[in-house]
């Protein structure tokens, strides 16, 4: 790989940590977390909540409740 | 509209001569001891392309020379000045705990690469499972191998950080995706032990980036 | 701190190209592709849909390890819990074949929702 191939790549694997970071992470200021199609503002607050806990959950090992009135095995 | 890229602390500190994105130059909105820097753009600057995200982090990291810093996230953008004030002071007791948490500090990346990972990498399948039940076990087989690498980088690591965080591992094969909030003094510290570990594990391959603003250690109920 | 975005590596291997395969991922997250092409729309519904039963799917799977790991599963349900899982894997890999995706198309970053898996 040339010197200049080289530079390339290592600026290429800084930028996917760089991304990481700044699209996932950071400060985030305002409530309402939206995703757009088409110009349009759809809100998915409650998927985003969702995604949090269960992950969250799994996090501290604790049982994801089940439907209601289904025995948790 | 104003662009927003971190709240500092020091709001009587003059702001850096460094442009933002579209050559804006940086402002200040102080409230209370903290200051949001901004720039301020009739047009939004656009979608993120790779030039504004490095013309965004540059603004970040000038700031962290000589003061403490929250990083937004890439994007942030408010209606004015009187929206920005009034969020520094909805939020300044979270802010300036924030603030206390980095002050000093910097962030570093580590990706480590394992051969067999959670993912499942792509190493030759062996024969298909005969069962669920020994689907489950190679699978659980191939998750603890990538485990016990992940924890032989991630444990001593971790030992010489403030805090850490892992993330779930994204790429194929990898094994470890985590950040490290260290002193800046010990920076040096922290990659010599990333050589070190990287030479003890050869069958790993790891990576190790920074310094990076506290990103990973400022989000949503990240005070801990 | 430094201005040159090679300077960011402060340890690494010889061979980068596994830390770089992220790119073609993020390239899609960064020019907004799955939003922004009408042409396309189908293909990022599809990306979208699967991304989301592929999230699902993962997190399923990891707590059944957890629970196979910490024991106390009888072999019935230990069998019935990694065929179901085996059949799921299977099916999500028809799908993704019949949208000509592939792993790394699954990964989507939904801007302010952060990326999914």
């Amino acid at each position: 790989m040339s010197a200049r191939d080289e530079i390339g790549r290592q600026r290429e694997v800084a930028l996917v940590d760089l991304v990481d970071r700044l699209l996932a992470g950071g400060v985030v200021l305002g409530g309402d977390l939206t995703l757009s199609i088409a110009d349009v503002d759809l809100v998915y607050v409650g998927l985003r909540a969702l995604i949090t806990s269960v992950a969250t959950a799994e996090e501290k090992g604790l049982a994801i409740p089940p439907a209601q009135g289904q025995p948790f095995r | 509209m104003i662009w927003v890229y971190a709240i500092c602390d020091l709001p009587d500190l003059p702001l850096p001569r460094r442009r933002g994105l579209a050559q804006a130059p940086l402002a200040g909105i102080p409230e209370g001891g903290l200051v949001a820097v901004v720039t301020e753009h009739t047009n939004p600057p656009g979608e993120p392309a790779v030039d504004a995200l490095w013309a965004h982090e540059r603004v970040v990291e000038r700031l962290m020379a000589d003061r403490a810093v929250l990083p937004l996230r890439f994007g942030t953008k408010l209606p004015d000045a009187a929206a920005m004030r009034a969020v520094l002071q909805a939020r300044a007791g979270e802010f300036t705990a924030m603030l206390a948490r980095v002050r000093g500090r910097v962030e570093v990346s580590v990706r480590a690469i394992g051969s067999g990972s959670p993912n499942g990498a792509p190493e030759p399948e062996p024969a298909a499972p005969a069962s669920g039940r020994e689907y489950l076990l190679a699978k659980l087989a191939l998750d603890q191998r990538g485990e016990r690498q992940a924890a032989a980088l991630h444990e001593p690591l971790a030992a010489l950080a403030v805090a850490s965080r892992r993330g779930m591992p994204q790429a194929a094969g990898e094994v470890l995706r985590a950040s490290y909030l260290l002193e800046r003094a010990d920076l040096a510290r922290f990659r010599d032990a990333v050589a070190r570990l990287q030479r003890q594990l050869p069958e790993t391959a790891v990576l190790c980036t920074g310094p990076w603003p506290a990103y990973s250690f400022v989000g949503e109920g990240a005070i801990a | 701190m430094t201005d040159s975005p090679a300077d960011k590596l402060l340890a690494a291997p010889i061979d980068l190209d596994p830390f770089a395969r992220d790119l073609r991922r993020l390239d899609d997250a960064l020019t907004r592709r799955v939003q922004a092409d009408p042409d396309n729309v189908e293909r990022g519904l599809a990306q979208l849909v699967l991304t989301l039963i592929e999230l699902l799917r993962q997190i399923m799977e990891r707590q059944a390890l957890r629970r196979v790991e910490a024991g106390g599963l009888d072999q019935q349900t230990v069998e019935r819990l990694g065929a179901t899982l085996m059949a799921l894997e299977a099916r999500m890999q028809e799908l993704k074949d019949v949208f000509g995706l592939e792993d790394e198309d699954l990964n989507l970053d939904l801007g302010p929702l952060g990326r999914l898996l």
